[in-house]
């Protein structure tokens, strides 16, 4: 566990500062939450005023108002499964196309380990910062709740949202590998990473405006996770979200494929 | 032993290198020569299981390169052309981190490198100048006494007083009967340390030679000073006159005691003789 350890000590660093974003974007948002209800019912008929392709396109649903999970779920997880996947460019972006980049690759690839322990180690790496960062995240926002909510709210609802911000940074953890050993570069990395979530998740919203954009909306993976049902409706997507973490996995397959088979080209 | 056979490599259209043999005896120091983009690189870089060959094969000890290379690394040393180690690591520790990927590192051995090439272990990599830098890859290179030793153009970069060194511990590597493989384009080098020399060209083995041969039975220059009667032998053997009136004979190894026999009954002041350099060999080749 050589590599696995290096690469653990290596980006500590990025971790801890990408950690520290998620929590002052907690500490910035869920404050709002009472302030926010206090006036809902302005709030309320502000939204019946707007025309409903504009409802639908920016995510207000009226009964996301009503509720604190709701006012957070509604537009703050947008910024988070944005924030998750940037943070996941970057962290594959240090940890596989920086290594070919800088052509550290060469050194590593003659030491005694094979490509398979290689890839391993350092997907381990980034699966443990990913659980990591989601379990921080998860807990911070359960306890700005308790400490900053005083409107009732349901507490599973706010769970969910931790496993769903988990299953997407998973399965961009997937499209970034792919990308990262094939194009060896980890500015391409990140906007790659950048243009799928943002074609995903705003295609996913605009498709409720139009039967014609529904195509989109079932190539987004947050179609299988639909934040709006689960804090109206209290559906849990659980097991959507495991066949989107399989989908990932079946990425990561194709990224190790290419990573066991690719050249090492140094110039 | 190393062996290469028919290897071929292409990068898309472009030719690496196309069949390429030779093999390399146990306890022997094989020199891969050859100017820039002749295949030296990607013939290592087979060997070493970063390339892959499109056809041909290429074995260390027994195992098939590059798909069998886990079974060998622990007994490679390679130092690549250009050092890439991560930058943001001290010295002390890229030798803490390498000493773990090997069972049995010897630490007096460690110590000892560190010592005689005086590596400064307290400095991050990315401070390190080019010739310290090799240094690191030197270290990391012998520090696991490794069988086979793949060297791409080691002494890039070193000082003459390393460069010494180096060829030192290649040396003391041969005693104990390893296996050294080593590329340049610094041909001095290959005749101060190696056995045989295979000489490349666009890709290519073009030559072989014993490098004892290649010194001992090539042509020999011999220049005389004040000859009378020049014209003769300006006709039968080939020759540049120098600037001081003074002509350089170019003699072939078969005409070398007739060349002698002849000229000592002639008239002249002085007679001085060299071999040619290995440059002037090789240099034929690349013309």
């Amino acid at each position: 566990m050589n590599l696995y350890i290096k690469e653990m000590k290596f980006n500590l660093k990025s971790f801890l500062i990408w950690s520290l974003v998620f929590i002052l974007f907690l500490s910035m948002y869920v404050p709002m939450t009472d302030l926010i209800l206090d006036e809902a019912d302005a709030m309320l008929s502000f939204l019946d005023s707007l025309p409903k392709f504009l409802v639908s396109a920016f995510n207000l649903d009226k009964d996301l108002f009503t509720k604190p999970e709701g006012i957070f779920g509604g537009e703050g997880m947008s910024f988070i499964y944005i924030l998750g996947a940037i943070f996941i460019a970057s962290m594959v972006g240090n940890i596989f196309a920086k290594e070919y980049e800088n052509k550290t690759i060469e050194y590593l690839i003659v030491k005694p380990l094979s490509r398979k322990d290689i890839f391993i180690q350092k997907l381990l790496c980034l699966i443990s910062y990913t659980i990591l960062l989601n379990l921080i995240f998860t807990f911070v926002m359960l306890i700005e709740f308790k400490l900053l909510v005083n409107y009732p709210y349901n507490q599973n609802v706010l769970i969910a949202f931790g496993y769903y911000s988990f299953v997407s940074q998973f399965f961009f953890l997937g499209i970034s590998m792919i990308s990262s050993i094939f194009f060896q570069k980890s500015s391409m990395n990140t906007l790659i990473s950048l243009a799928v979530v943002i074609y995903m998740y705003f295609g996913n919203t605009l498709a409720k405006m139009s039967e014609k954009l529904i195509l989109i909306s079932r190539m987004s993976i947050y179609n299988y996770i639909p934040i709006t049902d689960t804090i109206i409706e209290g559906k849990f997507y659980y097991v959507n979200g495991l066949f989107i973490i399989f989908i990932s996995l079946i990425l990561m397959a194709v990224s190790y494929l290419i990573f066991i088979k690719k050249d090492i080209k140094i110039d | 032993m190393i062996k290469v056979e028919k290897l071929k490599k292409y990068y898309g259209k472009h030719k690496g290198i196309e069949n390429i043999s030779f093999s390399v005896k146990e306890g022997e120091i094989y020199g891969l020569i050859g100017p820039n983009g002749s295949g030296k690189t990607t013939t290592i870089r087979i060997l070493t299981g970063l390339l892959k060959n499109d056809s041909g094969e290429a074995f260390i000890r027994d195992f098939k390169m590059p798909d069998k290379i886990d079974n060998i690394k622990k007994d490679l040393g390679y130092l690549p052309g250009e050092v890439n180690y991560y930058s943001d690591m001290r010295v002390k520790d890229l030798i803490s981190f390498n000493r773990n990927f090997y069972k049995n590192i010897d630490i007096a051995y460690e110590k000892n490198i560190i010592d005689n090439l005086q590596i400064d272990v307290n400095k991050k990599f990315k401070e390190l100048s080019m010739g310290n830098k090799k240094k690191v890859g030197i270290l990391q290179t012998f520090v696991h006494k490794p069988k086979y030793l793949i060297l791409d153009e080691p002494t890039n970069g070193l000082d003459p007083l390393l460069q010494q060194k180096l060829y030192d511990m290649i040396k003391k590597e041969k005693e104990k009967n390893n296996t050294i493989l080593f590329s340049s384009h610094n041909l001095s080098e290959v005749e101060k340390i190696c056995d045989r020399v295979g000489i490349l060209k666009e890709g290519e083995v073009i030559k072989e030679y014993e490098v004892d041969d290649l010194i001992n039975y090539t042509n020999k220059l011999i220049t005389i000073y004040g000859l009378k009667n020049s014209g003769d032998f300006k006709k039968r053997y080939k020759n540049s006159t120098n600037p001081d009136g003074s002509i350089t004979f170019d003699i072939v190894k078969e005409d070398f005691k007739r060349f002698l026999n002849e000229v000592s009954s002639q008239d002249f002041i002085d007679l001085e003789m060299e071999k040619p350099k290995l440059e002037d060999v090789f240099i034929e080749y690349y013309k």
